[in-house]
C-alpha cells in the first residue's frame, strides 16, 4: 500500500531457497526450485493462475508442508530446526478454511492464540487475557466474544481467526487466499485491516492472493508464481505488468496507472510467445 | 560416434542454424515450425502401423564445445534462478542471440529433443528405437536464405538418455525456458541416411 | 447459526451459567445414585436407614453394602468414569462425536488382550488391565494411522468407519477364543455386553492404578486437547505436536478403556453418550467438559446398574445391556444428525 522507497535496505527475514515441494500420494513436484525472500516489515502478495503452486508456497514458508529439496530460512535459521512453540511465538498462519468445533466461543478460538506463550499447566493470565481483548479489537469483533463460531458470517468469522493470529504476538503473519469466497465489502476491509496492522505493527505480512488489483493495493511486492516456479518478484507496478499477464495467466489486458491504484483490465484469452 | 558417413547433410544443418538464428532475432527464439519436426514411429506390439508424434529438436553442440556449453547454461540458470524464472528466461534468450553462428559449433550426427518421460513415443522408441524425423516448411518467411519450402526426411536410430553430458546438455538448455520437473528424457536421434522430398520424388542425399 | 448446542445453552442459561454449575449437578447426581443403589437391590433398604447401615457394624445390612452392593457401586463408578473420559479423548483424537471406545475397537482390543491373561495365566489378575492396554494400543494404532492418510472431515469419518470395521473382526476373535476355551473363558454372553456382576473391592483395586496412570495423562495435556480441536494446521501453527498429542491422548484412552474393560467387560456407549451430552451443555474446552464427563459417567454406569439389578428382579441383568439399550439409539440419532 505503501509505495515510498526505503532509503535503508531492509533485511531477509524469510527465505525460501530452492524449493522442491510435493503433496503427499502424488509424484509430480508442485513446487519446482522456486524461491522466494520475504523483506523485514513488508506485505507479500503471492499471485499466480490456480495450481501454480501459491498455496503450496505459503504453506511451506509456515512450515505447513513437507519440503523435498531446499530450505526455508527464518531470521537466517533454518526453519526445518526451530522448535515448535518457539515458531508459533514468532509467527502465525491464517489456513484457508478452518474448521472449528461446534460450540467454541470467538473468545475461546481467540485464546487458543496465547498457548504458544504459556507453559503447560498454567492457565491465562490478566495479560493474556489483555492481549485477546485487544486482538478483538483490533478486527472489531469484540461484540461478539461470546458467540459461537459457527454463528458468524464468512468474514467475521475469518477475521476471529486472524484475531488469534494477532493474540500470538507475531512478528510474521501468513495468510492463505484470506479474501476468498469473502464479498467486496469484507474483501476490501480485510485488506484494510492488513495495511493497519502492517503500519501499527510492523507485522511482515505474506498472503496469496486471486485479485490482481487488491493484489497491487495492499501489497508492498508481489510474486508471480507460474506452474511451480516463481515468475518474477517485485512492485506491483513492475511486475504486474501486460506481459506478465499473457505469459502467466495467458489473458490479454490492459493495465494503468490511474491515481496511485494500479488498475487491471481484461480483455481476452491470449497466446503467450514465451512458454512458462 | 559420428562418422562423416552418418553426418546430416551440411546444407541442412547450415539451413537449421540459419534458421534458429533468424527466430531469436525476430521472433525471440520462439519455435518456428523448421524445428519442430514430426517424429514417425512403429507402433510397438503391433504389425502395422505408426505413431506420429511433434517434438522440438534442438541442435547439440560439437563435442570438443559440449562440457563448455553445458556448464555456461547451468550457470545461467543458477545465477538468476533465486530471483526469479522471467529473468533466467530473459538471459537465456540473450545468451542464445550469440548462439547460432556457425553450423561448425554443431554435432553434425544428430539432433536431441527434451520430451516427458511417459508420453507414448518414448514408449514407443524404447521398444523399437528407429524412426523418421519429416521436417515439412512451407512458410514464406525470407525465402532466399532460408531455402524455404523444405521437405526433409532424416532416418535415425534413437538413443532415449536419462543422464549423462548430452542428457544434462539438453536439459539445463531447456530448463532456462520452462520449468522442468524431474520426469523428461531426451531423445538423441543418431542420423542414418536423408531424403529430399521436396519435388514430389524421393532423392536420396549422403551427407 | 441454531446448532442444537446453541438451541439447548441458551435455553439453560438462565439457570446455569457456569460451565462448573454441571460438574456439581453431576457430582450431586453421583452420590444421590450411589445412595439409591446402596439402598436397593434384592432386598430394600429404607433411605432413612441407610446412614445406619453404613456406619453400625452390627445393622443387619452393614455386610451386604461393604462387602456386596458398596463395592459394586465403586467399580461402576470408575468403570464410567473412565469409560466417558476415554470417549471424550477419542472423539478429539479423531475430530468426531460419533467415536467411543466401543466403536473404534479400542474396548474388543482390550477384550482380546484381558481374555489373552484370563485364559492362559489364570493365576495373574493383576496383569489383565496391562494386557487389555496392550491390546486396546494396536486398535489404537491402527486408528491413527487411518486418522494420518487424510485431512479434514473426510478423513475423521474415515477413521470412525475403520474402527467399526476392527470391532467387527475383533469380536471375531473375542467369540472364537471363548468358543474354544469355553470352560475357563467369562461366559462370553456376559462378557461382549458388559456386566458388573460379582464386582468385589479386589477388581476396584486392579482398576486403581491404571484409572490414575490415565487421569494423569489427562491433566498433563488438557491445554493441548484444546488446541487439537481445531484443525491439524491451525494446532501445528499454534506449537502443538500434533502426532504426538493425538498419540498420547489415545493412549490414555486405551488405558483407561482397559482399565474398565478388566472388571466389567466389554461395556459400550457410555464413552458415546456422556461426553455428548455433557458437551452440549458445557461446551468443547476441556477444562469444563472432562470433570463433568468423569462424574456424570460414573452416575450413569451406577444408575444403569441398579436399574439392571433392579427392573426385573430377581433377574439381573447385564448393566452393558441396558447401556446398549439407551446408548445404540442415541448413536442412530447422532449419526444421522451428522450425515444429513
Amino acid at each position: 500500500m505503501t509505495h515510498v522507497e526505503p532509503n535503508v535496505p531492509k533485511a531477509h527475514v524469510l527465505e525460501a531457497k530452492r524449493l522442491h515441494v510435493r503433496h503427499p500420494g502424488v509424484d509430480r513436484d508442485v513446487l519446482r526450485d522456486a524461491s522466494l525472500s520475504v523483506l523485514e516489515g513488508e506485505i507479500l502478495a503471492i499471485v499466480g493462475p490456480n495450481g501454480s503452486g501459491k498455496s503450496t508456497l505459503l504453506r511451506s514458508l509456515g512450515r505447513d508442508m513437507e519440503i523435498r529439496r531446499g530450505a526455508v530460512y527464518l531470521e537466517r535459521e533454518d526453519l526445518s530446526a526451530y522448535p515448535r512453540k518457539r515458531l508459533a511465538r514468532r509467527m502465525a498462519r491464517l489456513p484457508q478454511d478452518p474448521l472449528s468445533p461446534e460450540g467454541l466461543t470467538v473468545e475461546a478460538l481467540v485464546a487458543c492464540g496465547r498457548s504458544p506463550h504459556l507453559g503447560a499447566f498454567s492457565s491465562l493470565a490478566p495479560a493474556d487475557q489483555d492481549i485477546v481483548s485487544e486482538a478483538l479489537d483490533a478486527v472489531e469483533i469484540a461484540d461478539f466474544r461470546t458467540r459461537p463460531i459457527e454463528s458468524l458470517s464468512g468474514g467475521e468469522r475469518r477475521r476471529a481467526w486472524i484475531a488469534m493470529a494477532l493474540a500470538q504476538e507475531p512478528r510474521f503473519l501468513l495468510l492463505d487466499e484470506p479474501t476468498s469466497a469473502l464479498d467486496l465489502r469484507h474483501q476490501f476491509e480485510l485488506l484494510e485491516l492488513l495495511g493497519r496492522l502492517n503500519r501499527e505493527r510492523g507485522t511482515t505480512i505474506v498472503l496469496s492472493i486471486h485479485d490482481l488489483a487488491h493484489a497491487a493495493l495492499v501489497a508492498d511486492r508481489v510474486a508471480v508464481l507460474s506452474r511451480g516456479r516463481v515468475y518474477a518478484v517485485g512492485t506491483p507496478e513492475y511486475v504486474l505488468s501486460e506481459e506478465t499477464l499473457l505469459d502467466v495467466f495467458r489473458v490479454r489486458s490492459k493495465v494503468e496507472l490511474e491515481d496511485g491504484v494500479l488498475g487491471v483490465k481484461i480483455l481476452g484469452p491470449g497466446d503467450p510467445i514465451r512458454n512458462f | 560416434m559420428s562418422t562423416q558417413q552418418n553426418a546430416l547433410p551440411k546444407e541442412f544443418l547450415n539451413w537449421q542454424v540459419a534458421l534458429r538464428l533468424h527466430t531469436m532475432i525476430e521472433r525471440n527464439g520462439a519455435p518456428h515450425i523448421g524445428v519442430v519436426p514430426t517424429v514417425v514411429v512403429k507402433r510397438p506390439g503391433a504389425h502395422l502401423g505408426v505413431i506420429q508424434h511433434s517434438v522440438v529438436c534442438g541442435l547439440l553442440p560439437h563435442e570438443r564445445l559440449l562440457s563448455a556449453k553445458t556448464t555456461e547454461f547451468r550457470e545461467l540458470y543458477e545465477g538468476s534462478i533465486e530471483t526469479g524464472a522471467r529473468e533466467v528466461y530473459d538471459a537465456g534468450i540473450a545468451y542464445l542471440n550469440d548462439y547460432y553462428v556457425s553450423s561448425d559449433d554443431f554435432d553434425p550426427s544428430c539432433v536431441t529433443s527434451l520430451v516427458p518421460e511417459d508420453c507414448p513415443l518414448v514408449e514407443a522408441l524404447r521398444a523399437e528405437p528407429k524412426c523418421s524425423l519429416i521436417f515439412n516448411v512451407f512458410s514464406a518467411d525470407d525465402p532466399g536464405t532460408l531455402g524455404n519450402p523444405r521437405c526433409q526426411q532424416l532416418d535415425c536410430i534413437v538413443d532415449v538418455l536419462s543422464q549423462g553430458p548430452v542428457f544434462d546438455n539438453v536439459w539445463w538448455h531447456n530448463t532456462i525456458f520452462h520449468g522442468m520437473a524431474d520426469e523428461h528424457v531426451v531423445l538423441r536421434f543418431k542420423h542414418q541416411r536423408s531424403w529430399d522430398t521436396r519435388f514430389g520424388g524421393l532423392q536420396a542425399l549422403r551427407g | 447459526m441454531n446448532s442444537l448446542f446453541w438451541q439447548v445453552r441458551s435455553r439453560t442459561e438462565i439457570i446455569f451459567d457456569q460451565p462448573s454449575a454441571w460438574t456439581l449437578v453431576c457430582a450431586i447426581a453421583l452420590v444421590v445414585a450411589s445412595a439409591f443403589a446402596m439402598a436397593n437391590g434384592a432386598v430394600d433398604l429404607a433411605l432413612q436407614e441407610l446412614p445406619a447401615s453404613i456406619v453400625d457394624v452390627d445393622h443387619p445390612f452393614h455386610a451386604v453394602i461393604w462387602d456386596v452392593r458398596l463395592p459394586r457401586i465403586v467399580c461402576g463408578a470408575i468403570v464410567g468414569m473412565d469409560l466417558a473420559l476415554a470417549g471424550a479423548l477419542l472423539q478429539t483424537t479423531v475430530r468426531n462425536p460419533l467415536a467411543d471406545p466401543g466403536i473404534l475397537g479400542v474396548t474388543a482390543g482390550a477384550g482380546v488382550g484381558a481374555l489373552f491373561v484370563i485364559l492362559f495365566a489364570p493365576g495373574h489378575s493383576e496383569w489383565i488391565p496391562w494386557a487389555g492396554f496392550a491390546g486396546g494400543m494396536l486398535a489404537v494404532g491402527t486408528l491413527l494411522s487411518f486418522a494420518a492418510a487424510k485431512r479434514g472431515q473426510a478423513g475423521t469419518l474415515r477413521v470412525v468407519l475403520s474402527g467399526v470395521a476392527l470391532q467387527s473382526v475383533l469380536f471375531a476373535v473375542i467369540a472364537l477364543m471363548t468358543f474354544i476355551f469355553a470352560d475357563r473363558a467369562p461366559a462370553f454372553a456376559a462378557y461382549i455386553v458388559g456386566s458388573l456382576n460379582g464386582l468385589g473391592w479386589s477388581d476396584a483395586g486392579r482398576m486403581l492404578l491404571p484409572s490414575l496412570l490415565g487421569l494423569a495423562a489427562i491433566v498433563g495435556i488438557v491445554r493441548t486437547l484444546n488446541l487439537l480441536l481445531l484443525d491439524d494446521s491451525a494446532a501445528g501453527g499454534l506449537g502443538v505436536h500434533v502426532v504426538r498429542s493425538r498419540m498420547v491422548a489415545a493412549s490414555a484412552a486405551a488405558l483407561l478403556t482397559a482399565a474398565a474393560v478388566s472388571a466389567a467387560g466389554l461395556i459400550g456407549f457410555v464413552g458415546l453418550v456422556v461426553p455428548n451430552a455433557i458437551r452440549l451443555l458445557v461446551g468443547p474446552q476441556h477444562g469444563d467438559l472432562l470433570p463433568a464427563t468423569a462424574l456424570g459417567g460414573a452416575a450413569l454406569v451406577v444408575v444403569a446398574d441398579l436399574v439392571a439389578r433392579t427392573v426385573l428382579a430377581p433377574l439381573e441383568l447385564p448393566v452393558g445391556a441396558l447401556l446398549s439399550l439407551v446408548g445404540g439409539p442415541y448413536f442412530l440419532y447422532l449419526l444421522w444428525r451428522k450425515l444429513a
